[in-house]
């Protein structure tokens, strides 16, 4: 059996090209509103007033799915289906 | 659009390309690029993940690093730069003075003319620290007196033997490369304003610290807060070993 990694798994999709160094994104569950990246985007859209709330925009900016390396792994991994 | 602004930083795009969409609007055209945006900081975050436990050294038991000096044991404080302030980059450290340490000579750096300089001696970590690494002598300037006897504006920056809150009557301060950069109010509102050559206009409300960049403020200290409109920082870059 081969080592359960991201590139083996079915929830893993890569980015570019699948390799063991090669990113991907797990779709394992949902996208989800990711706090860093969110604190990024509101820091670049100068979101620094206390009256100022993310708009819908940057709310769908920071829902993102989880990048992995092809490399990694995690408890979630499942057999590619043929 | 967003990348925009990220490319921006690094001085590849224009700021004024950055995005002003209507918000709410789950039928704008351009949402699902919007997912790309924040994929393409996920990619970028995963990077320099990598990056980073490629270039660490191994870790004691206490958190410093083998590499045989103390340099990492004077970590900067998070606590000490005021509300709402972004953390501080924890690999800023103050050594004793000696030049030799860590893998930079003296020559490679260079004192903002202008700027506020005090006796001290800051050092960036050993191998992958801040380049920040300069004696500096004392220039008397008044308008910073202020901020220096105000406690809570100090930086977060280890003192005297690097004890948090231990300071010497020599105070460390900062010298860096020059890379300057004027916050703008408005993207299109300052550009009858001449930068140096290799500026760039940054956004109000950006902070003084990203991934890979220091920004320091006109008076020799880490930026670490949002800048204001019409404040000017300098970029530290981080050195690679």
């Amino acid at each position: 059996m081969s080592t359960p990694t991201c590139m083996s798994c079915r929830h893993w999709q890569a980015i570019v090209e699948p390799s063991e160094d090669g990113k991907g994104e797990c779709f394992r569950h949902p996208p989800r509103i990711v706090g860093a990246v969110f604190s990024r985007i509101a820091l670049l859209e100068g979101l620094s007033d206390a009256d100022s709330s993310p708009d819908f925009m940057d709310r769908a900016r920071a829902t993102v799915w989880p990048v992995t390396f092809g490399g990694n792994r995690c408890g979630e991994w499942d057999t590619l289906v043929a | 659009m967003l990348i925009a602004a990220l490319d921006a930083r690094d001085g590849d795009t224009d700021i004024e390309d950055i995005d002003e969409r209507e918000p709410d609007d789950p039928a704008d055209p351009s949402y699902p690029e919007a997912y790309g945006a924040g994929k393409r900081i996920m990619v970028g975050q995963a990077d320099l993940a990598r990056e980073d436990d490629e270039q660490d050294d191994p870790l004691e038991a206490n958190g410093d690093e083998e590499d045989g000096n103390r340099d990492e044991d004077d970590f900067v404080r998070h606590a000490a730069n005021g509300p709402g302030c972004p953390i501080a980059d924890p690999d800023v450290s103050v050594d004793d003075g000696d030049h030799s340490s860590g893998d930079r000579s003296y020559e490679e750096w260079h004192t903002l003319p202008g700027a506020r300089r005090r006796a001290g001696h800051v050092t960036g970590k050993t191998g992958d620290g801040w380049a920040i690494d300069e004696d500096v002598e004392h220039d008397d300037n008044d308008s910073c007196a202020a901020a220096d006897d105000d406690p809570s504006r100090l930086p977060s920056i280890a003192y005297g033997d690097g004890k948090p809150g231990d300071r010497d009557d020599d105070e460390p301060s900062l010298s860096w490369p020059l890379e300057r950069y004027e916050v703008q109010s408005h993207p299109s509102s300052r550009d009858d304003v001449d930068l140096e050559e290799g500026a760039e206009r940054l956004r109000p409300g950006v902070f003084g610290i990203d991934q890979t960049k220091l920004l320091v403020g006109e008076e020799g200290r880490p930026v670490t807060r949002r800048l204001l409109p019409g404040e000017v920082g300098y970029r530290a870059t981080r050195r690679r070993p």
